[in-house]
């Protein structure tokens, strides 16, 4: 059974501050279960983040501009995740880098990287997305096989 | 990590839940209470009087099927360290007020409760003590087909 034994655990984290919070609770629950540990952020729609970047500087939004901004964003996004492998201090760390829709990738990422654990926070301080569109973490909960464990992040952690 | 609370009711995977519970306990070297909560026997009642013919007398063979199905688990897990408890009502307040009292640092529940705890994680319960909650969850997912171990089928035939 999946549930019987965990040996890789997948921590998705996202922008907010409370990432620190997940992430070192995450990799605590992996040490203690002797599992390896991967670190997964999505970029949502990252064309979209692109886009909007234009605007505000430059009014072309030429395709070259962005495909520049995304691979900015690209970067961005690993060196956070290296940063936070950085702070948890363990080489082992395995970073995952993906995107699309965020429930979607922590899924299938969970899957393709075979992780029996789902590491996430209850939610972000994306309070007026989570209203609009359900929160990533209730749907990866009502979506996952494998067992998640959810860190209580509240607006003023 | 030294207090696990496993958070079991009426449903076919509790006995997967524990399996899960258990061994996850035992890596991480922490004791573990498996509390049970009974629905009130007034929706008992009122289920069955639909379904037609099933007799449930009393309290009192409720809460003797809870207790041996507890201790049944205990000695398959073979962990005489195992604290049970059985209480009946509503499932997030005793899941909740149990935690507290008793100073847990997770809650194991399966995902078959996940619309509670979406609910109470992503603050859409307005009882101020329930949304107050700081302890991670770990949700085990429970899937309809899951092998079945009732409380009746095991106790009450």
């Amino acid at each position: 059974m999946k549930t019987n034994s965990i040996k890789k655990v997948l921590i998705a984290l996202d922008y907010d501050p409370t990432s620190q919070k997940v992430a070192e609770a995450g990799y605590a629950l992996a040490k203690a279960m002797g599992a390896e540990v991967a670190l997964l952020h999505v970029m949502v729609n990252p064309a979209m983040y692109a886009s909007a970047y234009a605007n505000m500087g430059v009014w072309q939004t030429d395709t070259v501009n962005t495909v520049e901004t995304i691979k900015i964003l690209e970067k961005d996004t690993k060196h956070f995740l290296n940063k936070a492998k950085k702070h948890l201090g363990d080489n082992s760390i395995q970073i995952e880098l993906r995107e699309g829709d965020a429930a979607t990738m922590i899924l299938e990422t969970a899957v393709e990287i075979k992780a029996d654990c789902i590491v996430m926070g209850s939610h972000s301080q994306k309070w007026l997305e989570n209203i609009l569109m359900g929160s990533v973490t209730e749907e990866v909960v009502r979506k996952s096989i494998v067992p998640m464990f959810i860190i209580p992040t509240k607006k003023r952690d | 990590m030294k207090r696990i609370l496993i958070a079991l009711d009426f449903h076919p995977s509790a006995t997967k839940i524990i399996e899960a519970g258990l061994l996850m306990a035992k890596k991480m070297e922490a004791k573990v209470t498996l509390l049970y909560v009974k629905i009130k026997l007034v929706n008992y009642s009122l289920t069955y009087k639909k379904v037609g013919s099933i007799k449930l007398d009393s309290m009192a063979d409720l809460e003797f099927a809870a207790h041996s199905f507890l201790e049944k688990s205990k000695h398959k897990m073979n962990d005489n360290m195992i604290e049970t408890i059985v209480k009946e009502g509503d499932f997030a307040e005793f899941v909740i007020n149990t935690a507290k009292d008793m100073c847990v640092d997770m809650i194991i529940i399966g995902s078959h409760n996940a619309k509670w705890v979406e609910e109470m994680v992503m603050g859409r319960i307005t009882n101020e003590s329930l949304q107050q909650i700081s302890i991670p969850l770990l949700i085990i997912p429970t899937r309809k087909n899951d092998k079945k171990n009732t409380l009746i089928s095991l106790e009450l035939k």
